[in-house]
């Protein structure tokens, strides 16, 4: 299936209107995953300062700290404990693994989900950054705030997937700003990543993130179960990622027992970077791909309607 | 046909399994297969894959079984997995009508100069299809002499064929087209590669063409008649005049028909037993085309008949009649007056009795029976002073010659009807109600008022004729040996009184009527046959791979992503 132009979102617009952000005291931090979230009140007590972003209002704008504080384009806003604002980034996976298998591309789902989260967080006025994981070229990330930034979702995501899919390049450029303590950061990938070289340090970017009541969710986007079946047992010449520099014809004899295999190193690839995140803070959710082919705006539908994560993100709202 | 799917289904599989397939996968997950041993290009897959349950496994398998479905369909239905090669069935007159001289030959040769074409015409005709071929020869019966042959057997076989001193018969013909026709075109289910179905049947005779041939659609019918027209005279009947008593040949009527035109004056010489010459028999004309003779055997034996001039037809220039000596019937008599019996010449020897003579009626079974009555009396004695007739019946045989006035003065005693037992009819009544003559049909029985009373007088002549007249339809019935025999399969060939008098042999002067021709071999008609199903599976494979290839190149092709 393609994935540019992004198709439209499998979730009508009308039943994300009934989703809304949930904001939780501090003192119910354990129960929304030990993260500290602000609630709206009367008190206008000065809290931090922030990055500005776009439909901040202007008066917010301290011009004095922007100049001694702020980077040369930056300006800084002060933020108040009677905000309720929600910081959520959302980075995506873009690189060629994650445009496989070609009838239901993991991209394609990430794409969506980062549209409708998006989209209920818009509504609910919060800051919401869409962010390109990997890639070193373009702009990676795009902020958005409140209902005027409902219509530059599509494009932008549009845009970060453009990126050169060759490019495995991490690229956590400027995206500190984007998560201020009690932020939520919602990384999407399938976690096939270079173990030697960029997979250590996002690990250690999350790990850190924990830190500051910053509530992080991890989404595996897991195609294997498919994949498996789809390889089947044989003689194969296996391609993908990550086989580019390897001799043209890879010719394999696929057994139970090769898949077996390779279905324990993934594992083994995944639980050793979970053990490098981990700092208790974080949520692993896990999207399975079926064993055939299936129609991907009914997977979408069902893993948006019960991810356990998602529905303690956001609440729906009574009609 | 079947060999050559199964050959190059065999070369598939072995160019399959001789090459190594390797299907290529694009998988996400590629980097994870990094570490595995790769396998050596050359070694040849020989175990069975796990295919990915999807649909173009769907439609391999379809395709597959598309494939094995036309092959089995056409293995078992053989008729329908070819084209539908034409069968002819030959069939040549070898009766004695085709000794006839016509042409400077005789019709047997222009039969088989017949068939000869016909077979050229069929070998034009068959456009490199193969033809197999049925011959057989028919007279009275039909001799099958090549089966699923090829036209070399049938020439050869046509080559040896000569006719038979048999007469024609067409039922058997008739019954074969039918059956034809209900097989159609296809060999019977389990017949082996030496069937051959009948799609057309060529008949080479000199009988014309008959009318139901015409509404045969299938088999395709070629009648070919080779008769011309040609003058003959011969022998067309020979029939005894018998002694109703006593069977003997009493005369020999001859006819003699001529088809066509006169060969001159015709002779009849008899030779009688003995070999000398009973006489040249004067014929005497009974029509245009008929002359009839009748003479008298004086001595039992073999009498030979001969015509000269002849005509073209030999096998009714003679003749041979064996006439037998006039035997003594034996008679069960029963009566006590036996004078009649030394006076008919008659033995009593009831265990061999042609007929019974009694006075009474009785369930015995047994020979017919002659019930006489009481007797018709002395005159002045014992009559009645005469009877009228109540009711008689007028065309029975037993009141031929006979006068009724007479009957009615005679004062018959009748008897009365419910004396007689179920089955007797009266034939002559009496006002009375008694019945005077009876007759049954089965059993065989008549009844008479007594015997004859021998007098010159009426009395003596109705009593004469009536006793004469019921014992003439009695004997109708007795066996009698005849004349002369007609050949026939079982014993085809004359001999002593065992004649090649078969009706309709001898007539040469009928019109020639052929009707059909060899065409394209097209069967045609309405024929039975079924279409074949292996083509349209086979075709239905052939789509189903083709939509199979389109596909697996669709998804094979490499994605590239738009910069």
């Amino acid at each position: 299936m393609e994935i540019q132009p992004l198709p439209p979102l499998p979730v009508s617009h009308a039943l994300l209107e009934q989703y809304r952000v949930r904001t939780r005291p501090h003192k119910q931090a354990a129960l929304v995953g030990g993260h500290r979230m602000r609630r709206k009140g009367q008190s206008l007590e000065f809290y931090e300062y922030r990055p500005y972003l776009p439909g901040d209002d202007v008066r917010h704008v301290d011009w004095r700290a922007s100049t001694r504080f702020g980077g040369q384009d930056d300006l800084l806003v002060k933020s108040f404990h009677a905000e309720e604002h929600m910081s959520l980034a959302v980075s995506i996976d873009t690189r060629e693994t994650m445009r496989l298998p070609h009838f239901m591309p993991k991209l394609l789902t990430a794409l969506w989900l980062a549209e409708a989260i998006t989209r209920i967080a818009l509504r609910s006025d919060d800051y919401v950054v869409l962010h390109r994981l990997f890639g070193s070229g373009g702009n990676a990330l795009v902020p958005l705030k409140g209902t005027s930034g409902l219509p530059r979702i599509r494009p932008a995501l549009n845009r970060l997937a453009s990126a050169t899919i060759q490019d495995e390049t991490l690229n956590l450029n400027g995206l500190d700003r984007y998560l201020p303590p009690t932020s939520v950061w919602l990384i999407i990938t399938d976690f096939y990543f270079d173990m030697e070289h960029q997979a250590r340090k996002l690990a250690n970017r999350i790990a850190h993130a924990q830190d500051g009541w910053r509530w992080v969710i991890l989404l595996d986007l897991d195609a294997w179960p498919f994949e498996k079946n789809y390889l089947g047992t044989g003689s194969r010449r296996i391609e993908g990622p990550g086989t580019e520099t390897e001799e043209q014809d890879r010719l394999l004899n696929i057994t139970d027992l090769t898949l077996k295999d390779i279905e324990t190193r993934i594992q083994t690839h995944k639980q050793q970077f979970h053990q490098w995140v981990t700092r208790g803070a974080y949520d692993h959710d896990h999207w399975q791909w079926p064993t055939s082919e299936t129609n991907p705006k009914n997977f979408f539908r069902h893993h948006f309607g019960t991810d356990r994560t998602l529905q303690r993100m956001f609440m729906r709202g009574s009609a | 046909m079947i060999w050559f799917f199964i050959i190059l289904l065999g070369v598939m599989v072995a160019l399959h399994m001789a090459r190594p397939r390797f299907e290529r996968r694009v998988v996400s997950g590629a980097r994870f297969f990094l570490h595995l041993p790769r396998v050596r290009e050359n070694r040849s897959r020989l175990r069975w894959g796990r295919p990915p349950v999807s649909l173009l496994f769907f439609l391999r398998v379809s395709v597959m079984a598309l494939f094995l479905g036309a092959l089995v369909i056409g293995a078992f239905r053989f008729s329908g997995g070819e084209e539908v090669r034409p069968g002819v069935w030959l069939l040549v007159d070898t009766s004695a009508g085709m000794t006839v001289k016509q042409e400077g030959g005789t019709r047997m040769e222009a039969a088989r100069k017949a068939a000869g074409d016909v077979l050229d015409e069929i070998r034009d005709a068959r456009r490199g299809r193969r033809v197999c071929f049925n011959l057989s020869a028919f007279d009275m019966e039909r001799r099958d002499l090549v089966t699923a042959g090829d036209i070399h057997a049938v020439q050869r076989a046509l080559a040896q064929l000569k006719p038979r001193p048999l007469g024609t018969d067409l039922s058997g013909l008739r019954r074969l087209v039918k059956r034809l026709a209900q097989q159609g075109d296809m060999a019977p289910a389990g017949a082996g590669k030496n069937s051959c179905p009948i799609t057309h049947v060529a008949v080479i005779s000199e009988t014309p063409a008959p009318d139901w041939v015409l509404e045969v659609d299938f088999p395709r019918i070629i009648w070919k008649d080779i008769s011309r027209k040609v003058s003959n005279t011969g022998f067309t009947a020979l029939r005894a005049v018998r002694n109703p008593l006593t069977g003997s040949v009493a005369e020999v009527a001859v006819e003699i028909t001529r088809f066509g035109s006169p060969v001159g004056k015709v002779n009849l010489e008899i030779t009688r037993p003995r070999e000398s010459p009973v006489l040249q028999a004067p014929l005497q004309a009974a029509g245009e085309t008929i002359l009839k003779a009748v003479f008298r055997p004086s001595e039992p034996g073999l009498y030979r008949l001969r015509l000269s001039p002849g005509g073209a037809y030999a096998y009714d220039d003679t003749a041979t009649i064996r006439v037998e000596e006039a035997t003594v019937i034996p008679v069960d008599w029963r009566l006590p007056d036996r004078a009649w019996l030394s006076r008919l010449g008659w033995k009593h020897e009831p265990e061999n009795a042609l007929l019974r003579i009694t006075s009474g009626f009785d369930s015995e079974p047994g020979p017919p029976v002659l019930v006489v009555g009481g007797g018709y009396g002395t005159a002045g004695k014992h009559r009645d002073g005469g009877k009228e007739i109540r009711d008689f019946v007028e065309d029975s045989p037993l009141l031929a010659d006979v006068s009724l006035d007479v009957a009615e003065s005679l004062g018959i005693r009748g008897l009365p009807a419910d004396d007689f037992p179920a089955g007797f009819t009266p034939l002559l009544r009496g006002m009375d109600g008694g019945v005077w003559l009876a007759s049954c049909e089965e059993p065989l029985a008549a009844y008479v008022p007594g015997l004859p009373t021998g007098g010159e007088d009426a009395a003596g002549r109705f009593s004469a004729t009536v006793f004469f007249n019921a014992l003439r339809w009695l004997l109708k019935t007795r066996p009698l040996p005849p004349l002369y025999t007609l050949t026939a399969p079982h014993e085809p060939e004359p001999s002593e009184n065992r004649i090649v008098l078969h009706p309709g042999e001898g007539n040469t002067w009928r019109e020639p009527r052929s009707v059909g021709e060899v065409g394209n071999l097209e069967s045609g008609g309405t024929a039975r046959s079924d279409a074949p199903q292996w083509p349209l599976l086979l075709a239905a494979a052939l789509v189903v791979f083709l939509i199979e290839r389109l596909l697996s190149t669709a998804s094979n092709t490499p994605r590239r992503q738009r910069q």
